[in-house]
């Protein structure tokens, strides 16, 4: 007999999906402003830990330097409201534009070589990035970095929208990850996202059933960079301020713990993890004041005894897949 | 014209920083070489035994020869923790997933920092400064100062030191075969993971006497530990990985570099090492004298 | 005389000082089943290895239907006809059986790229899918994550796997190692089946004289790299170079 259920797809799960839309929609009427900008930040984290995700839990690339398009991406946005527009449809277009070429050469550079020297190199360039930004004060503002970095307005003609306005900024961002989620979904269902696959789990035999593991490979590289950049505009955008710290390596750890503690090999774990990430962060900053302490302890103790991460667990437990 | 007494401060520098870096990398490079182990939180180490001789200096403030004792105990106390942490946190995840080695000695880093903050707080310090080391000789007509003298023979002597444990003395010999072929070494009767914490703890040693002795004329800052590792990174991934050799070899290019590239070409310089790092990575990524 | 399917001229490889293959002329004709016997380090697997280019011949040529697909990588030497299915179980663990075979023919199917359509939408692979499926007698754990599987049927799903990359000429590294007399059985009846019936070239190595003997059209020996004999069945049995090859070997 075949077992023909490999098509299941479970409709109720889009009724907790929608439930948790409508409530983030609905946020800003009934919650202050500060903790508003804190969900706010949990949605770019969420962008950032889907883009590293996507090279890590699909194609199996570790990437320690991804805040090499963090940084991009946040100093394009800036740049762009300094120099170029006031318009956030340029900037954000050049940032799309900007951090996929960046992730193509730097792409192109790192695959071929081998996994280990892929964690390296990127983790290279990151720190190239950084001491170039660094020292490149004419541009960049050097170790001042940019300050004053603008949320620009929104403007379609017959809808006119200031983005300074917390609420409104937060509109912006909840629709764009809402975005960037669904297609991040899409992805990895999709017959790329199973070529990812094959890939991580065997990258001979992927190339053995006719794939071009490098050619994929620097497709999901350009892509997770364009997430990560993305991400990095809209954090400089949220908080005003471009530095070059941004590119430092320890911050492409960021969306690594969160994928982490979420869970790295579940799809919801992305943003589970991002939302206990950001909210440990800020509540225990308040509480105790020592957040690297906090963090290396978490980081720690989720390596020794929770690996699978929150939703691994979850998944494990009811056996679903998430 | 080209002077060749300014090219002599520069190559000395190089030499006194090469070496200097080497002190802190071989620890790095025996962890790499024997366990494959990448250890993030190698240079926290470095920094906490910069800290910990701060206070002990402090604390023997007087007593003429402070600025030994508080370096050499504040290493002692250092690898104290290494072997703490190697024995209870790093032999748990040997065996796992390199992804979780690599989180895991991630994690420390930021333990380790935390620590720090909470115990010295965030404002950078400055580390004692003993006489002896004050003031500068004069070298073909140039001034170069003692402290870059002492670092080049105190870091040189030590790089000695080690290459006599590891070629001439039967734990050296147990290392290099553990480093080649764990199982076989293994099988021969040899305790590894007892040479390895051994290795580990060396290393670490080497790494706080270096955080002791080598930052009296810089401050102390909380991101020392983060900095340090990642120019380890680089010289390990120049001289190769898993090479002691080529860690040396490694180190004296680094610091020819940053010597002549600070003084030459200033806005340049800060980027060198990731460069040097890349173009290695991207042309010959096994190093210069790498293994695999 | 129909061109071979496949034909090597003067493959040499060396690892170093050691010469795993010296010097093969090979010739294969299409629809033929022909298996590669030797002793343990004879080549087979190498040679293998340097036909599909997972490692580079240091000498002679490879010619697939008469193109000369040396220097190919292997992913494009796969879209060209040429599936191996391996000595080492080679799976992809984290996914199911179902899966497993479903990427194989969105790739022949040169569907890659798709980023918005679900990979499993595909009504013609599905079909396809279950139908390799039923062939290799693994339908009913077609949700099963393979890593999961025994090992007969890991070496199944190998077979099935490279089954669905359509290919003109099979390679089986050693297709039925580890196997219980009843699968190497049903195994062997499959090969035979694909052989004929799909009209696919096979060109396997054998530990198990039974299954050579019960199937293969002709025969190629090797011995330390080198072709020592070749021909049907019952000559290569007679023949004296060969009875020295397996010295103090069950023939």
């Amino acid at each position: 007999m075949l077992d023909r259920s490999v098509l299941w797809r479970n409709r109720n799960r889009l009724i907790p999906i929608g439930a948790v839309v409508v409530l983030l929609f609905a946020l800003p009427a009934f919650i202050p402003e500060y903790e508003l900008y804190l969900v706010n930040t949990i949605l770019i984290m969420a962008i950032f830990a889907y883009g590293w995700s996507l090279l890590f839990s699909y194609a199996g690339y570790l990437s320690f330097g991804q805040s090499a398009f963090y940084a991009l991406g946040g100093y394009t946005v800036a740049i762009m409201y300094r120099d170029v527009t006031g318009s956030v449809w340029l900037a954000f277009l050049a940032v799309l534009g900007i951090s996929a070429v960046g992730a193509a050469v730097i792409g192109a550079l790192s695959v071929r070589r081998g996994r280990i020297y892929f964690a390296f190199l990127t983790l290279s360039f990151a720190m190239m990035i950084y001491a170039v930004v660094f020292r490149w004060r004419g541009f960049t503002g050097g170790d001042d970095g940019i300050p004053s970095v603008m949320r620009g307005a929104l403007d379609f003609g017959l809808f006119q929208a200031n983005l300074e306005p917390t609420a409104n900024y937060y509109y912006f961002t909840l629709v764009i990850a809402l975005i960037a989620i669904a297609a991040m979904w899409k992805m990895v269902n999709s017959p790329f996202g199973y070529t990812l696959k094959t890939m991580r789990d065997n990258m001979e035999r992927a190339s053995f059933i006719g794939v071009d593991v490098f050619k994929y490979a620097l497709i999901a590289f350009v892509i997770s960079g364009v997430y990560c950049g993305l991400a990095g505009a809209l954090m400089v955008s949220l908080c005003g301020m471009a530095y070059p710290e941004l590119s430092y390596w320890t911050v492409s750890g960021d969306p690594v713990v969160a994928c982490l503690i979420g869970g790295a090999y579940t799809f919801a774990g992305p943003f589970v993890g991002s939302i206990i990430y950001v909210l440990v962060r800020s509540y225990l900053m308040a509480l105790v004041g020592n957040w690297p302490l906090c963090l290396g302890i978490i980081l720690i103790a989720v390596v020794l005894f929770f690996r699978t991460g929150i939703m691994g667990f979850v998944s494990e437990r009811f056996k679903v897949t998430l | 014209m080209v002077d060749p007494g300014l090219i002599l401060i520069d190559v000395l520098n190089g030499l006194s920083k090469g070496f200097f870096y080497f002190l802190i990398v071989s620890g790095l490079t025996l962890t790499l070489g024997i366990m494959g182990i990448i250890n993030f939180a190698h240079g926290a180490f470095y920094m906490v035994g910069g800290y910990t001789a701060y206070t002990l200096a402090r604390v023997l403030a007087g007593t003429g020869c402070e600025f030994w004792l508080a370096a050499v105990i504040s290493a002692v106390i250092v690898s104290g923790a290494g072997f703490l942490v190697e024995r209870f946190l790093l032999r748990r995840i040997y065996a796992a997933e390199h992804l979780y080695q690599l989180l895991l000695t991630f994690g420390l880093v930021f333990l380790l920092e935390g620590l720090v903050l909470q115990i010295w707080g965030g404002t950078p310090r400055s580390i004692f400064q003993p006489e002896f080391l004050m003031g500068s000789l004069i070298v073909a007509g140039r001034s170069w100062p003692k402290y870059s003298l002492f670092l080049l023979l105190f870091s040189a002597a030590l790089a000695a030191g080690l290459w006599y444990l590891l070629y001439r003395t039967r734990l050296g010999r147990s290392t290099r075969a553990s480093a080649m072929d764990k199982e076989m070494t293994r099988a021969l009767g040899i305790n590894v993971p007892q040479v390895f914490t051994i290795m580990f703890v060396i290393g670490t040693f080497l790494a706080a006497l270096a955080g002791g002795t080598g930052t009296a004329l810089r401050s102390l800052t909380l991101g020392m530990g983060a900095e340090i590792i990642i120019l380890c990174f680089a010289i390990v991934v120049i001289g190769g990985m898993g090479s002691l050799v080529g860690a040396l070899i490694g180190s004296l290019i680094l610091g020819m570099f940053e010597s002549f590239g600070w003084h030459y070409f200033p806005d340049l310089a800060m980027m060198l090492p990731y460069l040097l790092m890349t173009v290695v990575l991207i042309i010959r990524p096994r190093g210069l004298l790498g293994k695999e | 005389m129909t061109q071979a399917i496949l034909e090597t001229r003067g493959i040499v490889k060396d690892y170093g000082e050691f010469r795993a293959l010296d010097g093969i002329d090979f010739s294969l004709p299409p629809g033929e089943l022909r298996a590669i016997i030797g002793p343990n380090g004879a080549g087979k697997t190498t040679f293998f290895n340097v036909i599909t280019h997972k490692f580079k011949a240091t000498g002679g040529k490879v010619f697939f239907g008469g193109k000369d697909i040396t220097n190919l990588p292997s992913h494009k030497i796969v879209k060209l006809g040429i599936t191996r299915a391996f000595q080492i179980i080679s799976l992809f663990p984290k996914l199911t059986v179902f899966e497993n075979l479903m990427c194989a023919l969105l790739t022949i199917k040169e569907r890659n790229l798709c980023m918005f359509s679900s990979a499993k939408g595909y009504a013609d692979i599905r079909e396809e899918a279950f139908r390799i499926l039923e062939t290799v007698e693994l339908g009913t754990q077609a949700n099963v994550l393979c890593g999961t599987l025994a090992h007969g049927d890991k070496k199944k799903l190998d077979l099935a796997i490279g089954l669905a990359c359509a290919p003109k000429l099979l390679l089986l590294d050693e297709p039925t190692a580890g196997m219980s007399p009843e699968e190497t059985e049903s195994t062997t009846k499959l090969i035979r089946r694909i052989c004929e019936q799909e009209h696919i070239t096979i060109l396997f190595t054998e530990h198990d004289m039974s299954v050579v003997f019960a199937i293969a059209d002709n025969i190629t020996v090797l011995h330390q790299g080198k072709v020592v004999a070749q021909g049907k069945p019952e000559d290569v049995r007679e023949d004296r170079g060969v009875v020295e090859a397996y010295l103090g070997e069950e023939f």
